[in-house]
């Protein structure tokens, strides 16, 4: 364990070794965030002036799931992307062969050798947008702020678990170079709360592509009005969620190194 | 060519009947081949690997040779862990290599000429530290093995350079580095120094050459470059089209396949081409540079005739090229399978004739 930290943080100081390179790209990085939280926050004050509630949330509910959203998609572009995009590469170049060879994990340094350092500002503002939201829902508790931590981390379990598997198919269909581009659609959804949607497509955000864990569930728990049964669905549906894309992977390994070239 | 099998218990790699199969898909062209694979997937097996046995003492160095797609690769993967065999046993170090266990992982290293392990943006004692990490080498040990590798490949001012600002043997050098930091035991080098100058080569050679008496390591080196084989290892391993085609020394190799010698005379005049047959057999006559094949035995006898009695301003004698022999040896096996391409269509088509 201590291993795979030290060897975390190795990774972690070059890309940002690699990253300072790009002193410009931080600092455009960073405004592009303000802007879009800027225009995000606009959009809701509006909706809120024309209606006390969408879909049962308040404007600092709301307001509070859109800092979840930007948190999710902070780690997704900083952590997930850099590294789940390159594993097709990985695959088509035999670039697999020198990970396997080592005494670890390969999954482990597959999921992050890179990370996207430049996109870092993102969390924090992400960070105190959520505490701004529950400050003013007056639910800026220890007990809230716990269970909150504990959904972000089923919902970044159920992303990366979900994303993972999808990228595994490269195994199979060399092509997959557009999964990410399809997870962001569908992750797109939520930025608004589930139960804004019509009844079929909350459903199918719930149960086919889980996004209601991902940011409905954890900015229920920052308002305090997560049931407990939720919450442990999240964290049964990460738990189920990584154990299957584990075995997808360990399929496509013992694939791989019965042919590979 | 009779090869002698050659495995023993104290061997640190065994190998036994090795098979290796790779299932490819066949597709043929244009987008009606395209769209007739996509509906009714066709299977072909191509046998890379075909009952391969031998057995590698430890600390030895063993040279494999053979043409582009003899099997060499795939060898070298099984013996890794990154291929499953499909038929046969390996044992390396005590180790089934395709359960890639940790201890086992921690023995073996794998050099790629054609594969890097460095990380293109990043400089070489960047990758270095990943290694550490990994292999968990502790600071005190892992200082002084960078020092040891960096004299032995005089790596001084490469290793702080980004990686893809090296040239291609600077850049060998380092993941030769990189894939010995952990110290293995037995090292799998596939082409090591391929596209590199001569001098480079040379440095290579001499590089595994000193690690391997340094530590004792045994060697499973595989290059086009015969001077590779010849320089680093006394026994080497043929294969051709999957098949192991001579298992032995070098020099029996070269004695089985080659029984003559190569006179080389520098004459003042020209002399008749018969004075020349008498002595051997004319291998090449350009003017006044002849060159004779001479069996072994009578070297020695034939070169004091020719001074005797030829005009001869200089003489050197020569084994015959190992290239030639190697060359000889693939030459004879493509022979032997067209013969046997041959001999199976008339078969069938005697067949056909019979049923007709
Ligand atoms: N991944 C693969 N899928 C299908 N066939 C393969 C694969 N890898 C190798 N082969 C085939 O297996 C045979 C042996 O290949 P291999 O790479 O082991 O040869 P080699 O001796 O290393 O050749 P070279 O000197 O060109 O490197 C070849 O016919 C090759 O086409
Ligand atoms: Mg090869």
């Amino acid at each position: 364990m201590r291993r795979y930290l030290r060897i975390w943080r190795i990774f972690f100081t070059h890309s940002l070794i690699q990253d300072l390179e790009y002193r410009l790209n931080w600092w455009l990085n960073a405004f592009n965030t303000l802007l879009f939280l800027g225009s995000s926050a606009l959009v809701l004050w509006v909706v809120f002036t024309q209606a006390d509630a969408i879909g049962g949330w308040t404007f600092d509910q709301a307001l509070t799931l859109l800092g979840v959203y930007l948190l999710i998609e902070g780690v997704t572009v900083v952590f997930l992307v850099p590294n789940l995009n390159r594993v097709p590469q990985y695959v088509r170049k035999g670039e697999l062969d020198y990970l396997l060879l080592k005494p670890i994990a390969a999954r482990f340094i597959v999921s992050t050798r890179y990370a996207s350092v430049w996109w870092v500002p993102q969390l924090g503002l992400a960070l105190a947008v959520i505490l701004v939201g529950m400050a003013r829902q007056g639910t800026l508790t220890a007990g809230h702020l716990g269970l909150l931590a504990l959904m972000l981390v089923a919902a970044i379990g159920t992303l990366y678990a979900v994303w993972f598997a999808l990228t595994t198919t490269a195994f199979w269909f060399v092509k997959v170079d557009n999964v990410s581009e399809l997870f962001t659609a569908f992750f797109a959804a939520g930025r608004f709360p589930v139960s804004a949607y019509p009844g079929w497509v909350r459903a199918l955000l719930t149960f086919v592509v889980p996004v209601a864990f991902l940011t409905t569930v954890p900015a229920e728990a920052a308002a305090g009005t997560l049931t407990w049964g939720w919450a442990l669905a999240a964290v049964g549906v990460a738990a189920l969620l990584l154990a299957l894309s584990q075995a997808l992977w360990r399929y496509a390994l013992a694939n791989y190194t019965s042919a590979s070239s | 060519m009779r090869w002698r099998p050659r495995a023993s218990l104290g061997d640190v790699i065994r190998v036994d009947g090795l098979r290796k199969v790779y299932r490819v898909h066949e597709k043929e062209a244009g987008l009606r081949g395209s769209i007739r694979a996509f509906v009714d997937r066709r299977y072909r097996d191509v046998v890379a690997v075909d009952d391969v046995t031998f057995g590698v003492a430890p600390g030895e160095v063993v040279g494999f040779l053979g043409p582009n797609g003899a099997g060499k690769t795939t060898t070298l993967k099984v013996l890794s862990g990154l291929l499953h065999p499909s038929g046969g046993t390996v044992r390396v170090a005590g180790f089934e290599p395709r359960r890639r266990e940790g201890a086992f992982l921690r023995g073996i290293t794998l050099v790629m000429g054609q594969k890097q392990q460095l990380s293109w943006d990043l400089a070489a004692v960047d990758s270095f530290l990943v290694n550490q990490a990994v292999y968990e080498i502790p600071d005190a040990v892992y200082r002084e093995r960078l020092g040891e590798l960096t004299e032995m490949l005089s790596l001084d001012g490469l290793l702080r350079k980004q990686v893809r600002k090296l040239s291609l043997g600077e850049r060998m050098k380092c993941e030769l580095a990189a894939a010995l930091l952990h110290r293995p035991d037995v090292l799998f080098l596939d082409e090591p120094t391929i596209g590199l100058d001569v001098t480079m080569q040379q440095q290579v050679r001499r590089f595994v050459a000193d690690y391997n008496a340094r530590h004792g390591a045994t060697v499973v080196l595989t290059s086009h470059y015969m001077a590779d084989v010849t320089a680093l290892a006394r026994r080497i391993l043929v294969i051709d089209h999957g098949r192991l085609v001579f298992d032995g020394d070098l020099s029996a190799l070269v004695e089985a396949r080659a029984p003559e010698k190569r006179l080389r005379l520098s004459l003042s005049e020209r002399v008749d081409r018969a004075d020349l047959a008498a002595l051997g057999r004319v291998h090449a006559a350009e003017g006044l540079e002849i060159e004779l094949g001479v069996p072994r035995a009578d070297v020695a006898r034939v070169a004091a005739a020719a001074l005797a009695r030829l005009p001869v301003v200089d003489v050197a004698i020569e084994d015959v090229p190992v290239e030639d022999i190697v060359a000889d040896l693939f030459a004879q096996g493509r022979a032997a399978r067209a013969a046997d391409a041959v001999r199976a269509a008339h078969e069938a088509g005697a067949a056909a004739g019979g049923r007709g």
